[in-house]
């Protein structure tokens, strides 16, 4: 590699461009940049073993919250109950199958797509140091993915929606509710694990590992 | 404390080194592929400002409907009803939910028009290269890019609402023309941000500015 001096001692800061000191993997404290003061590493105590511990357990929880009902009421006699996945479906009814289409992608289509991601490319990085296959281009797509997934906002969009219809109707929350309450603290907790820094060093480290191995 | 310090202000560009935008790794000017992560390479995003400005354009034409037609159609009892964006706040906010009308409020009107206002702004000064407020620039950005989704969520009220009263008969709920067209409006308001390179910012800072 052409660059590895610099390469090594000096890394830029994605926002200003600033060459700055490589910061240290092990660092207690976060390192943000001295000119523009945006975040380069988080703290070594945020590292990649949590974050496919989280989107392991994120998997599991979205399982479940598509399993059972989401919301429930009872209105005049009436008793109804829909579906995390018929929030976008009903859309495709309704021949708003763009809306529909957008709905599903942001709360489950893309949460889903993180946390598989993550934990195929992360499992084998982790546990032997190993580089999957399409690994690399799909680490990439998560770095993307991740400003698409709406799964927290959704729901505020939830109790928002409750709050309109709390004076007509008895609302029940549905076990797949709180499970996907549950499911968005994990997401959340995964990808803010998922250090940009910290994931590309390791997976240099891995890189050179196997090229002693081979 | 290992903050890394800086090297009197040299930046990648200066000595020639382009930075990955996804992985962080500096690679020589001479290549289009990272080497690391195989991302497409630029020294700044090619023609930044025109593509934030291009997408800022469509949101505000978006915005227009978004906010002047119905984003859902009620049935009850056989009488129709459409609401508007604001139609739906003062609604709930006579219902007495103040905070969720504040919060719908503040995410569906107030957020895209500051968005759109603080990307023209970030457009403007880099264009006419002014060398004030570098770091309130900086700010607004990070946080123009970390709000962009929460707009979101008067979409996500209307989808809800249309599932949960499919079944009803008694009352129905279809989603409006607005719901769509406000969805670009969130979607194309975070591509903006994302054309926008912020590195634009710092390109002719010198020691001393601010
Ligand atoms: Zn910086
Ligand atoms: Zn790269």
């Amino acid at each position: 590699m052409d660059c590895d001096k610099v390469g090594k001692d000096y890394v830029a800061c994605f926002e200003c461009d600033l060459l700055i000191e490589t910061p240290k993997l092990t660092a207690k404290q976060s390192a943000f940049c001295p000119r523009c003061h945006s975040l380069i590493t988080a703290k070594s105590s945020n590292n990649l073993q949590y974050a496919l511990a989280y989107a392991f357990a994120a998997v599991i929880l979205l399982v479940v919250a598509n399993l059972f009902p989401f919301l429930g009421f009872s209105a005049q006699g009436n008793k109804l109950t829909m579906t995390l996945w018929q929030s976008a479906q009903t859309l495709y009814h309704y021949q708003s199958e763009i809306l529909a289409l957008l709905v599903f992608s942001f709360i489950i289509l893309i949460p889903s797509l993180l946390v598989l991601g993550v934990i195929y490319v992360l499992w084998p990085l982790i546990f032997s140091r190993q580089i999957v296959k399409g690994g690399i281009p799909i680490a990439r797509a998560l770095f993307t993915l991740k400003h698409w997934s709406m799964a927290e906002v959704f729901l505020i969009g939830v109790i928002a929606s409750l709050t309109k219809i709390t004076s007509m109707a008895q609302v029940e929350l549905g076990l797949s509710f709180w499970a996907y309450i549950l499911f968005v603290i994990a997401l959340t907790l995964s990808l803010s694990s998922l250090d940009k820094y910290r994931f590309w060093h390791y997976l240099d480290q891995a890189k050179r590992c196997q090229h002693l191995h081979q | 404390m290992p903050a890394p310090s800086s090297v009197k202000s040299v930046t990648a560009k200066s000595v020639g080194l382009q930075n990955c935008r996804v992985c962080g790794l500096l690679n020589d000017a001479k290549h289009k592929y990272c080497q690391r992560c195989h991302a497409r390479l630029a020294m700044r995003t090619p023609l930044s400002l025109q593509k934030t400005i291009a997408w800022l354009l469509t949101a505000v034409l978006l915005y227009l409907p978004s906010n002047f037609l119905p984003i859902m159609h009620t049935t009850n009892f056989g009488r129709e009803s459409s609401s508007t964006i604001v139609g739906g706040v003062i609604l709930l906010w006579e219902q007495g939910g103040y905070f969720i009308a504040s919060v719908i409020f503040a995410a569906s009107i107030v957020i895209p028009i500051i968005k759109i206002l603080v990307l023209i702004w970030l457009v403007v000064s880099v264009k006419y290269n002014l060398f004030t407020h570098r770091h309130e620039r900086a700010l607004m950005y990070r946080l123009t890019e970390f709000i962009g989704r929460w707009s979101m969520i008067d979409v996500f009220v209307v989808a809800i609402l249309v599932a949960l009263f499919q079944l009803g008969g008694i009352l129905t709920v279809a989603p409006g023309i607005a719901a769509l067209a406000f969805a670009g409006v969130v979607i194309t308001t975070m591509l903006a941000a994302k054309a926008f390179d912020p590195r634009l910012i710092w390109d002719q800072y010198q020691n001393g500015d601010k």
